[in-house]
């Protein structure tokens, strides 16, 4: 197996006496296009920046193509690419200078794939920057990351201010980028149908914890909804294993576990003498259900 | 009622530079007032100058775009009653400031002009600024360089008798009565219009390209410059700022260089620079320091664009942010220089001893201010202990100004506490800088400039 | 070709498979018919490549179909092995289950039952 892109041990960051970072241990390998997920103020950012070395976790570690995180050599920047949540864009300066700016550090910019890009993404690259609009702004902000064809993409919140038709020019941009079997992209979004689309894996961060990592194909097959369906009324007490929410209502009952495996539908049946039928759940109703 | 307080309050306290100058401002007052009984000269005036130098004069700047940007606000424009209580809120804000002037020019025994005209001269100048400024601040670019005559007449009436002769002639009541002209077709034009330009940079041009001169092939050096100084380029208020100060430092040294015995009304400014020892070289001293502390701030806040592109370490950020500060710090000193050498011409003709006294004073002012910005900064923006930190500072360097003044030995110590102040700042500065966290400290964002917080 | 609906709940690689094979089985998709590239269905469906080939990788294991050199994908001409009884008949268990449970909730007896199963095989196999 290939060296990891970023190898997280036991990340953990306090602030304010509360645990934003809770012991994460991960890796990104390369090939992997790994998508975040978690409400708001669940640690996402955070997250993304340590991995970076932006921040100084309290306890734990990361690694950057094999480098501590807070002292990465010239070669390793150079092979990253960071969007930031909150753009860093200069308003008094237009697209064109912008970009020649970011191009200035690195020693292979892709003027020719830039190019191409602003053509088809349509950004407008003669005008300040401060007369952009945000869904403008923040194209220009995905363009200035990946100009230098890093190995390790990190985007944070990437597409929340674009349209439709260019989240889909986004994603088509995301899998060109996949194709490289070096490259890895870590981006964190609150557009699941997006995140369906493009990730590989999923990363559930729910409070400070990385509380899923791994495929989304395994994740879907992992978490389903058991709807019961007895002739007999159903014990208010109903527990069936690994279950994360449970509704009971008279003679049915819907559960949702996860660790699913078919054996387990008939233990229930005869356990509760009842019919089970599986619903397999989407990403964005697994997200809410782990949330319960 | 609540509400007008409240708008008042905020022209006070809005922006942070405001909140910090007010503060100093109190404990200036308390001191000197100290200072004053020990001394046995009981002149309350420099109690009353402490405070109106920092509230008085940056309120009075800041409020055209305090002002501006609230009622720029399409949401605060939708609020019931919203132009009533904004312009009751500048009439207090107006009414304070002339009670405050009357206060301190009641104070200064030594006033020999009657009270009424130069009230009236305050509020002339006054109405000029805020509106000025606020058309500017519109979008109304021609306000600025009308703001910028005024300023220029202003000093010209300051240093040219015969101009001076003239604008005495005209009676007070007339600039009264344009001020209140200039003030009703304002609040006439304020409680109907459904639109407030939004704020605009001044330079903004009116073309759609950059105003900065920037082709395609930069070099990774000025690539590094541009990302370290770019809240300089695009806060607008911080450019405006150096303008202002520019013409107070210019004014002040004319005035006292042309009349040094002028205590008119128009001689307020020279009062409130340079006319009275303690007091005016504490004015001196907090602004090199504060001055240099904020451009260093924004060198620092701005540290975080490094991180991914320049190799290695949080030290080696450190290395090239001390580098960009003292960078700086020399262009600070040359232009301090520069000062020391119209003091040192037979324009002003001080003495060797005095004019390397200033000047060495001023630079390690500034030098400690840098270094301040370098070691305290907060990275959950938390001003308190920058706050106090500098300060302390400027309170530790007025006493060690009056001190100074004495002999050379005096200076020479002086200059080595300063600079063994410095020392332990850089020491501290090298400590904190291993542990900065760029998740907070954060470059300010275009538009949270003026409300930070 | 293929209806992909990234928001369900079966991942998108299990519903290629499950079409492809339904496909095949039915024989709409007869030996010999290229698919299209993995490029093009992403591309179409907006989904991550890897996922696409995925789904192929899974269905040449299985048998169903054959990597060409330099071409697509395309259903395999050879008849593939036949799984072992044991394996088949485990894949019906589950619709067994549920037929079963269904009939018992009709009160339908088991002789029934059978004769109904019996009739629908006669009706399929003609």
């Amino acid at each position: 197996m290939a060296d990891p892109t970023v190898s997280v041990r036991d990340l953990t960051t306090w602030r304010d006496s509360k645990a934003v970072l809770d012991s994460i241990s991960a890796d990104v390998l390369p090939g992997d296009i790994i998508g975040v997920l978690g409400k708001n103020g669940a640690g996402k950012t955070t997250l993304l920046e340590t991995l970076l070395g932006f921040s100084r976790p309290d306890r734990g570690s990361v690694a950057v193509f094999g480098e501590d995180a807070l002292h990465l050599s010239a070669a390793a920047k150079a092979r990253i690419g960071f969007l930031p949540q909150q753009d860093e864009l200069f308003g008094m300066l237009n697209g064109r200078q912008q970009l020649a700016i970011v191009a200035a550090f690195h020693a292979h910019w892709d003027h020719a794939l830039i190019e191409r890009l602003t053509a088809e993404w349509t950004v407008p690259l003669t005008r300040r920057i401060d007369s952009l609009s945000v869904g403008e702004r923040q194209k220009l902000g995905v363009l200035a990351a990946l100009g230098h064809h890093p190995d390790l993409l990190v985007l944070d919140e990437p597409v929340a201010s674009l349209d439709p038709i260019a989240r889909r020019q986004f994603l088509q941009q995301l899998f060109a980028i996949g194709e490289n079997e070096r490259r890895a992209v870590l981006f964190s979004s609150h557009i699941v149908s997006d995140l369906e689309r493009a990730a590989n894996k999923v990363w559930i961060v729910k409070d400070g914890r990385l509380h899923w990592q791994g495929e989304l194909d395994a994740l879907k097959e992992s978490v389903v909804r058991l709807h019961i369906r007895s002739r007999a009324p159903l014990p208010a007490n109903l527990a069936a294993p690994n279950a994360l929410a449970t509704r009971i209502d008279g003679n049915t009952a819907m559960v949702t576990v996860t660790q699913w495996q078919p054996a387990l539908a008939d233990t229930l049946a005869s356990q509760f003498d009842a019919r089970i039928d599986v619903e397999g759940l989407g990403l964005e109703d697994i997200f809410l259900e782990l949330h319960r | 009622m609540k509400a007008v307080l409240r708008i008042g309050w905020t022209f006070f306290t809005a922006m942070p530079l405001q909140r910090w100058l007010n503060g100093i401002g109190i404990v200036l007052c308390g001191m000197l007032a100290v200072l004053n009984l020990k001394v046995g000269e009981p002149t309350w005036s420099f109690v009353f100058l402490a405070l109106f130098v920092p509230a008085g004069i940056v309120t009075l700047f800041a409020s055209p775009a305090i002002f501006h940007g609230l009622s720029a606000s399409r949401s605060n424009q939708l609020l019931p009653h919203f132009h009533i209580w904004m312009l009751a809120a500048l009439a207090a804000l107006m009414i304070a400031q002339l009670a405050m002037f009357a206060l301190i020019f009641v104070a200064a025994e030594s006033s020999r002009t009657p009270l009424l005209p130069a009230l009236v001269h305050v509020f002339t100048f006054a109405t000029v600024a805020f509106l000025l400024m606020f058309l500017a601040l519109s979008g109304q670019r021609w306000a600025w360089w009308l703001w910028l005559m005024a300023s220029a007449g202003f000093i010209a009436s300051r240093v040219m008798p015969s101009m001076r002769i003239v604008l005495d002639a005209i009676p007070p009541w007339t600039w009264f009565g344009a001020s209140l002209a200039a003030w009703t077709a304002f609040v006439l034009w304020y409680t109907r219009t459904r639109h407030i330009g939004q704020r605009r940079r001044y330079w903004q041009t009116a073309n759609r390209s950059s105003p900065i001169d920037l082709d395609e092939n930069v070099t990774r050096e000025r690539a590094l410059g541009l990302l370290l100084s770019s809240a300089l380029l695009s806060t607008r208020w911080r450019k405006f700022w150096n303008i202002v100060v520019i013409v107070i430092v210019v004014v002040a040294l004319l005035s006292q260089l042309t009349d040094p015995l002028a205590i008119s009304i128009r001689g307020f400014w020279g009062t409130v620079t340079l006319y009275l020892p303690p007091v005016t070289s504490a004015f001196w001293v907090y602004c090199v320091t504060a001055g240099m502390q904020s451009a260093t701030m924004t060198i620092v806040r701005n540290s975080r664009f490094l991180w991914l592109r320049i190799p290695g370490s949080r030290e080696d950020v450190q290395r090239a942010i001390e580098r960009a500060a003292l960078r700086n710090f020399c262009t600070a000193a040359l232009m301090l220089a520069g000062v020391a050498a119209l003091y040192a011409s037979p324009l002003a003709g001080a003495s060797p001893r005095q004019v390397v006294t200033h000047f060495m004073i001023a630079a390690c002012a500034g030098l400690c201010g840098a270094y301040a910005a370098l070691s305290t900064f907060t990275v959950r923006q938390v001003d308190l202990i920058h706050f106090v930190s500098v300060l302390s500072l400027v309170m530790a360097q007025v006493v060690m100004f009056s001190l100074a003044q004495g002999s050379w030995r005096a200076l020479a110590i002086v200059v080595v506490i300063q600079l063994g102040c410095v020392l332990l700042l850089r020491r501290l500065a090298i400590h904190r800088w291993r542990q900065i966290d760029w998740l907070y400290m954060r470059p300010p964002t275009q538009y949270a400039g003026l409300f930070q917080r | 070709m293929f209806v992909l609906n990234p928001q369900s709940g079966t991942p998108i690689y299990r519903q290629l498979v499950d079409q492809v094979t339904r496909l095949i089985s039915g024989g709409q998709l007869t030996p010999g018919t290229e698919l299209p590239s993995v490029r093009e269905l992403a591309e179409l469906h907006a989904v991550n490549p890897m996922t696409i080939s995925k789904a192929y990788t899974l269905l040449e294991t299985e048998g169903l179909l054959e990597r060409q050199r330099g071409k697509p994908m395309r259903v395999a001409t050879r008849r593939r092995n036949q799984a072992p009884l044991a394996q088949r008949l485990q894949q019906l268990e589950a619709a067994a289950a549920e037929l079963a449970l269904a009939a018992r909730q009709l009160e339908i007896g088991k002789k029934e039952l059978l004769t109904l199963v019996g009739d629908q095989w006669e009706k399929e196999n003609g």
